[in-house]
């Protein structure tokens, strides 16, 4: 952002959907004329100040300004792109309408986002850059446009509802060091944040007369919450205290994601003490090969029982999906086409309607659910011809391992083949199983 | 000062998101009205979310599972194929910690066998299942991070102890049975203990809750730091349908024998919910000065009630004690005819008093002393 020339260039959509930069003479003019000498990194301090003492009569430092925030506002756009553009399915031409909306022309009526960003902004609490990345990423039209396709950023008023005055306490005087005074007062103000806002919420919710976004507190509200100071300071005070929440939410994540452990099999866990060991492992060698011919018949009956329940479940209450999912997942497993290719075919307008209808990672975890008491009960009934009573909660549960790990195998490899879109060849047990079972429920819906 | 980060990039995947039907909600909304206390109808509204999210999430896929809701509806426990599940909502702020909804209870039979952690956005009327914790590992997490449970205080672990996967979750239901997960038994800690860096409980060996304060609409450190709530001042009337805690307040003072009690409208009041064992409690105490008597004088009136939808167990026990010993003792009947227990003591204004709430099996909850210190609020 250092380039000089985005002080007099405007960063616009043209109408095919596109943006150019659209280089604005006048500014060209008085911005080489005013900081002919001055350093690259006093540039914006010096504009900033003539635009705040308003010293410019014409408005030309206010237009160099838009023009650089033109840009803030193209790339706080792009970072959103690169970071989740193709997971979830946007590109900038998504974007670009809601935000670049400034013709560079004199101020009429309408505010641009660029000017509105100007007029927000205060100085003293940090870059510019950093606001204008901000108010473009939290801008209601790309946050809704960003909801309809799954990814989701809470309101500030989503999170003040939902952080308790103890938990900002612990982290205003905890984190971020503020006094005990500075503290209080802040969680003072949330407290009265709940007793108006939230109770609003839930009026609204009795009523259903709410929305989904949270929509900021009005006037009336904030005067409820702090009847001292003006409405704007304490709407000011709310949306500092939920940037701090925000912004130690998202270090927390960063740092720290949810962390899933899977129990994963360890194969010298086998092994049992007691000098006993080599017989376990015989007998253990026996059931799995017990068990490896009862895995297809357990993969099969589980199969016929999971369609049956999902095609019972979807025609109580969606029943036009249910020929849609055996049909759906006739296509994928045995026909090997794309999630996208699948969509037409079965009535829906998307992948990823294709995908939340077959849920595959879930079916798959569902017939592996399925599976595990079948075979347990088959090896365990040969189990009781081979050892004590003694030893069989213990070769039980190892059993269960050693299942689970296997089919969980089996799974790897069928989900390993729905990663890859095109030319498929459908190999897995699984697969391989699924096709042959789902012939009598695809007769069925015909 | 508050300074702006470029960090906000503040977006999460809501792709495994469960949607609440239009009937969820209509569910939700009617459970969390039975909640009088407005400060726990948000976390109760989250709760029924919550649970209506992992009802969801347990029907969507090609297993049937056996789902109840505990009797205590409030209360956020399902009974999933002979486990017991504790849902612990978070909301769409959550950092290092969660507190569990409610408190423990101590018994391992009554324990859940899993707990299980779920974002909701009350905002777009979703709910993420985010992970779980087994029942069998909550004690070794607790002592791992020297967290004593204690017979009162909600507990708050660290939410990476939520370390078993959705998919492991709904393979435990499915191919474990409960009994392979045996929660251990908790000991009460004699004090209430959170880990550090939650928030502080005040020491009680030497805390005092002022009431003093109460008449300048502030609540002192100590009541604060205790989770107490101020009233707005008393106007005694019959009342109707749903109550705030001021006039559920002003309900039990009206139904109570008017001619006994004489409250002067300058009382002032504020109230506490607490757990004692398993049993959700509200306890109010009201206070006003006497100044008729030769030396200036105080009293308090502390009352005991149950939780929304609960009664008060006979035997339950609420004592008032000052350093010399028992001022008051009552002790809860259900043929009473009333569905509080309440007690009353006078004193000079250098006197403490010290509130004691005890069930017929010995668990008690013991208040810091309440004096009533008006220099003190100068800042002395």
């Amino acid at each position: 952002m250092s380039d000089t020339n985005r002080y007099w260039t405007l960063m616009r959509l043209e109408s095919s959907g596109k943006a150019r930069t659209q280089v604005l003479e006048m500014a060209k003019i008085w911005f080489q004329d005013a900081f002919d000498r001055v350093q690259t990194d006093q540039l914006q301090i010096q504009l900033w100040a003539i635009y705040q003492r308003q010293l410019d009569q014409p408005g030309s430092a206010q237009l160099c300004l838009r023009c650089w925030v033109s840009h803030g506002i193209y790339q706080a756009c792009v970072q959103l792109v690169q970071k989740f553009g193709q997971r979830y399915q946007f590109g900038l031409a998504d974007l670009l309408g809601y935000v670049l909306d400034d013709d560079g022309k004199p101020l009429a009526a309408y505010q641009p986002l660029t000017v509105k960003i100007l007029e927000s902004y205060d100085a003293t609490r940090g870059k510019l850059l950093s606001w204008v990345y901000k108010r473009t990423q939290s801008h209601p039209d790309i946050n809704r446009t960003l909801l309809d396709r799954g990814l989701y950023r809470a309101s500030d008023w989503a999170i003040l509802n939902d952080t308790t005055p103890a938990q900002l306490g612990r982290i205003l005087s905890g984190i971020y060091g503020w006094s005990e005074t500075e503290t209080a007062g802040q969680c003072q103000l949330l407290a009265r944040y709940h007793q108006v806002y939230r109770q609003a919420r839930l009026q609204q919710r009795l009523a259903k007369t709410t929305g989904h976004r949270c929509e900021a507190p009005n006037d009336k509200q904030l005067r409820q919450m702090d009847a001292t100071q003006s409405s704007q300071t304490v709407l000011a005070q709310l949306k500092a205290i939920a940037d701090v929440l925000r912004d130690h939410k998202v270090q927390v994540r960063q740092g720290a994601p949810f962390t899933v452990s899977m129990d994963r099999f360890d194969p010298d866990r086998l092994a049992i003490a007691d000098g006993t060991e080599s017989e376990d492992e015989n007998e253990s060698a026996r059931f799995l090969q017990g068990y490896r011919t009862q895995l297809k018949q357990c993969l099969a009956d589980s199969l016929t029982l999971g369609i049956q329940a999902k095609l019972d479940k979807f025609k109580r209450k969606q029943p036009e999906k249910a020929q849609a999912f055996v049909q759906g997942l006739s296509l994928f497993h045995c026909e090997g086409l794309s999630m996208g290719a699948i969509a037409p075919q079965i009535g829906c307008q998307t992948q990823v309607q294709v995908t939340r209808l077959l849920d595959l990672k879930r079916f798959r975890q569902d017939i592996r659910n399925q599976m595990i008491p079948c075979l347990q009960a088959t090896v365990q009934t040969q189990a009781l011809n081979y050892v004590s009573a003694d030893h069989l909660q213990t070769i039980a549960q190892q059993l269960d391992q050693v299942l689970a790990d296997d089919i969980d195998r089996v799974m790897a490899e069928a989900a390993a083949e729905a990663q890859m879109p095109k030319n498929r060849t459908s190999r897995s047990l699984f697969a391989v199983q699924l096709c042959q079972t789902i012939h009598v429920f695809l007769d069925d819906a015909a | 000062m508050l300074t702006l980060t470029p960090s906000a990039m503040d977006f999460h995947s809501i792709l495994d998101a469960i949607d609440l039907t239009a009937a969820d909600l209509d569910w939700v909304v009617q459970h969390s009205q039975a909640c009088v206390d407005e400060t726990l109808q948000w976390q109760g509204f989250l709760e029924n979310m919550a649970i209506r999210g992992v009802q969801q999430w347990l029907a969507a896929g090609a297993n049937t599972f056996t789902v109840n809701l505990e009797a205590k509806s409030s209360a956020s426990q399902l009974r999933v194929n002979g486990y017991r599940l504790q849902v612990v909502p978070v909301g769409s702020f959550s950092d290092h910690w969660v507190t569990l909804p409610r408190s423990l209870p101590v018994a391992p039979v009554e324990q859940p066998h899993l707990y299980i952690l779920v974002e909701v956005m009350e905002e777009t009327n979703q709910v993420l299942i985010l992970s779980g914790l087994r029942g069998d590992h909550l004690a070794g997490v607790m002592a791992q991070h020297a967290i004593a449970p204690s017979n009162e205080a909600r507990i708050t672990l660290p939410i990476n102890a939520f370390a078993t996967s959705p998919d492991q979750i709904l393979l435990y239901l499915t191919c474990l049975e409960p009994a392979a997960i045996q929660p251990q038994p908790l000991v009460l800690a004699a004090q209430p203990q959170t880990p550090d860096p939650t928030p502080q409980r005040p020491d009680l060996g030497t805390a005092l809750i002022n009431v003093s304060q109460w008449f300048n609409n502030q609540l002192d450190t100590i009541a604060e730091q205790l989770a107490w709530t101020l009233l707005p001042p008393l106007a005694p009337s019959p009342l109707r349908g749903v109550r705030t805690p001021v006039e559920e307040l002003e309900a039990i003072v009206y139904e109570l024998d008017p001619q006994r009690l004489t409250i002067p409208p300058r009382a002032r009041g504020a109230y506490q919910t607490l757990q004692l064992a398993d049993l959700p409690l509200r306890l109010y105490a009201l206070v006003w000065t006497v100044v008729e008597a030769s030396e200036p004088e105080w009293s308090l009136m502390v009352f005991v009630g149950a939780g929304e939808g609960d009664r008060l167990p006979d035997g339950l026990k609420l004592q008032i004690l000052e350093q010399d010993g028992l001022l008051a003792d009552q002790t809860f009947q259900s043929n009473m005819g009333s569905d509080v227990l309440y007690a009353q003591v006078f004193g000079r204004w250098d006197e403490a008093f010290t509130v004691n709430v005890s069930l017929p099996n010995g668990v008690s909850q013991a208040l810091p002393p309440f004096v009533y210190q008006p220099e003190t609020q100068f800042g002395a």
